[in-house]
């Protein structure tokens, strides 16, 4: 156990995939014990989302999503679609990973059920949809 | 590359835990989450094959363990794809993530 706390050991992380390292971003947030949008907000959001949101009242439900996460959640929802934005998208041509894309890989990373039902699974596209107004319209 | 050493699973269970800790860290020491953070203890070694995203991930949080307390979280992560370009540039990155056993 020993070479596993030795503090140079993190210095072998670029020698592995970054296919590995990107799921370990994704695992990272699908493991967190309290999702990183709460679990009540999430059944509040669910059940906006199914009374169905059109256009520009879209990027008004996000505001107001944003404003109701906790400060640190938003913060950290934030800075991961700032570093998607500017690293991944902005290299679409060769990743193939455009705004779209990647807000459905994110999407259960970000958006989780308490207990899944087969509502969570037709409303997944809304929630991509969620994550897809950010990247957009997030300055 | 070298031969990945092998992670007793009772090692990795408990430390997979404390991944809410890690964001703790994240965000400039505030608590993010109520779960006490469990006690890292040493379990005897049982030598089986792990996948690598495993191990990265063991030896991520094993790293914040560490007797130097160097704290680390998405950052380090994040740090490390924007330092190599290459990974941002591979085809379905974050896409194809979730089926890497090597």
């Amino acid at each position: 156990m020993s070479q596993l706390t030795e503090p140079k050991a993190l210095d072998k992380i670029d020698e592995h995939s970054g296919y590995a390292i990107a799921g370990v971003v994704k695992k990272f947030f699908t493991r967190l014990l309290t999702p990183i949008v709460p679990y009540a907000l999430y059944s509040h959001l669910l059940s906006m989302l199914s009374t169905g949101v059109r256009g520009e009242d879209e990027v008004g439900f996000v505001r107001d999503f944003l404003n109701e996460l906790p400060v640190l959640n938003r913060k950290v929802i934030l800075s991961l679609l700032s570093f998607l934005r500017e690293h991944l998208v902005s290299r679409q041509q060769l990743n193939k990973m455009n705004n779209y894309n990647l807000s459905v890989c994110f999407c259960p990373c970000i958006f989780r059920a308490e207990t899944p039902s087969l509502e969570d699974l037709l409303n997944s596209g809304k929630f991509a949809g969620i994550i897809h107004v950010m990247f957009n319209r997030y300055d | 590359m070298k031969q990945l050493a092998a992670i007793p699973e009772i090692h990795q269970a408990r430390l997979v835990e404390t991944l809410p800790e890690v964001l703790k860290l994240e965000t400039e020491g505030k608590t993010f989450t109520t779960e006490p953070t469990p006690t890292p203890t040493v379990a005897p070694p049982v030598y089986q094959p792990i996948i690598k995203k495993d191990y990265l991930m063991v030896e991520l949080i094993n790293h914040r363990l560490g007797p130097d307390g160097q704290p680390l979280a998405l950052s380090i992560l994040f740090e490390t794809l924007r330092k190599n370009p290459k990974y941002l540039e591979m085809e379905g990155i974050f896409r194809k993530s979730g089926s890497i056993e090597e």
